[in-house]
């Protein structure tokens, strides 16, 4: 009902052989990191789909660098009405006073959110088998298929069809170890490397319908670890502090220590805060891929408790073995 | 209480259910007390399960399991038999659940509820909420209430920080390769 699940396919893997993009032939590390390029650096202009397991989602997204800027447009076609407006570092929501994403905000710690430390693809490697599997087509264009498969299963694992002349991104999935797809984004049609109009990349202005406008800030922090005593004495081999702050909620004004963790692909976060005062579930919660676990710590001595949430795209497994590992440590170390 | 709300409400138990089958079962379990009993007995299994998960006696678990059955009325054991391999994802081991519940079902009706102080003692009630809903965690706190059932603020606090989550991640999408604005752009958005 909920999941759609692979039917068994006869694939003749070409296990580390290379298959030629624009530039030549290139290995699969090559090919996720012009992935990663195409993204940031390339025109684009397209209509997508998103499936969380749940629900389907047409977006269009229109992607261009002005001026050496990196802008971009992301419009949700169906449901509320939802752009995000990206230039730069500096992001835009915007959406109906009644978005219920607005009431959430009052509960989350609000930004600026630092930047992440980021790996290599090399160090990648050294918990997925990156694979290419052949060819074929999306978006009318012809695709590279990668399968990114995970060597534990502490992790998901991805199948991803890269543009052959572009290296673009035109279809993902998210694939948990029983094979079944947890998350799908899909191009069905997109432009790549055409001029695009700036008028197309601001957020257009809508008569007789209210807008808020929420916007996030990132800067670069050069110590990824300032103090916190909050530390995970768990993780899934290959995943390192990529981000680590502390945010005060804007209604409450409560701090939140928050611990980003990635191993270059998949991400999880940590945020601990005080046990509310009307107490809290011990609850696993998932949307899609992405799944919330929570737990209660002691904190420091003679304090009141503290309540764990982990976040992340990873097994629930691997997100309660993260929650209950976290512990105070007065020494900081 | 329907088919569905019952594949809803094991899928809460395992872990499985979206933010969508979380909503529309807590709107049901406003409005059907029939909801709330099976919600809070599968939770009364759930947490003789997961305590047993770690390590302690399986006769003493069963003692504690029953006791908290009969503490909480003992209906819908019928459901928990029928609904067991679900429980699996719970306990730390499957076949201890299995074991668990099957000797349970069986011999728990003879057993008297001698637990019961034990457990009324580990259960306190917190304003607003279900007697039986709230319970101090074996491994919390001891003055610390954790609810066996999330609340509407529990869930709201659960999907707030997803999309926390996502946010910082489309702002460094080098991370994860990019497309996290789509969640943010998705997130809930029916």
């Amino acid at each position: 009902m909920r999941r759609w699940r692979f039917a068994p396919l006869a694939i003749v893997l070409l296990h580390g052989a290379a298959i030629s993009g624009q530039d030549g032939p290139r290995s699969p590390a090559d090919w996720l990191d012009s992935m990663n390029h195409a993204f940031v650096e390339r025109n684009y202009d397209g209509v997508f789909s998103y499936f969380d397991g749940d629900d389907l989602s047409a977006l269009r997204v229109i992607h261009a660098v002005v001026d050496g800027v990196q802008r971009e447009r992301l419009i949700h076609l169906n449901g509320t009405l939802r752009e995000i407006v990206r230039t730069g570092n500096e992001v835009v929501c915007v959406v109906r006073p009644d978005d219920a994403i607005l009431k959430l905000e009052e509960s989350i710690p609000s930004g600026p959110f630092f930047q992440a430390f980021t790996r290599t693809f090399d160090d990648v490697s050294d918990n997925y088998r990156m694979t290419l599997e052949g060819e074929g087509r999306v978006a009318d264009r012809d695709a590279v298929i990668m399968s990114v498969t995970p060597k534990d299963d502490d992790r998901y694992g991805y199948r991803l069809w890269l543009d052959r002349d572009k290296s673009l991104l035109l279809r993902s999935e998210l694939i948990d170890g029983k094979g079944t797809r947890l998350e799908i984004f899909q191009f069905a049609s997109v432009a790549i490397d055409q001029p695009i109009d700036p008028s197309l990349l601001a957020a257009r202005a809508q008569s007789g319908v209210g807008m808020s406008r929420v916007a996030l800030q990132v800067a670069r922090r050069d110590d990824p670890s300032p103090p916190t005593a909050w530390r995970v004495a768990w993780l899934p081999d290959g995943f390192a502090v990529a981000a680590r702050d502390v945010y005060r909620t804007p209604a409450s004004d409560n701090s939140v220590n928050t611990l980003m963790y990635s191993d270059g692909l998949a991400a999880f976060s940590v945020f601990v805060e005080e046990m509310p005062k009307n107490g809290a579930a011990r609850m696993v919660s998932r949307q899609g891929a992405t799944v919330a676990v929570t737990r209660v710590a002691h904190g420091p001595a003679g304090s009141t408790p503290y309540l764990i949430t982990v976040v992340g795209e990873v097994p629930v497994a691997t997100a309660q073995k993260v929650a209950e590992s976290v512990r105070y440590n007065a020494s900081g170390q | 209480m329907s088919t569905q709300f019952k594949e809803m409400l094991s899928a809460v138990m395992d872990g499985e259910a979206t933010e969508f089958e979380m909503r529309r079962l807590f709107d049901e379990a406003q409005r059907s007390p029939d909801l709330r009993g099976v919600w809070s007995r599968y939770h009364l299994i759930g947490a003789a399960l997961r305590r047993e998960g770690r390590g302690g006696d399986q006769q003493a678990a069963l003692d504690r399991l029953w006791a908290r059955i009969d503490a909480g009325g003992g209906a819908e054991r019928d459901v928990v038999r029928t609904r067991r391999y679900r429980f699996a994802a719970l306990a730390a081991s499957a076949a201890v659940a299995v074991v668990v519940l099957g000797i349970a079902v069986d011999a728990g009706r003879h057993r008297a509820s001698r637990h019961g102080a034990e457990i009324a003692a580990a259960t306190t009630q917190a304003p607003g909420e279900a007697a039986d809903s709230v319970r101090v965690l074996d491994d919390a706190p001891s003055a610390t209430l954790v609810r066996d059932v999330p609340s509407e603020s529990d869930v709201a606090r659960a999907r707030a920080y997803m999309l926390h989550h996502a946010r910082h991640l489309a702002l460094n999408p080098r991370v994860t390769g990019g497309v996290q604005y789509v969640k943010v752009a998705a997130f809930e958005s029916r």
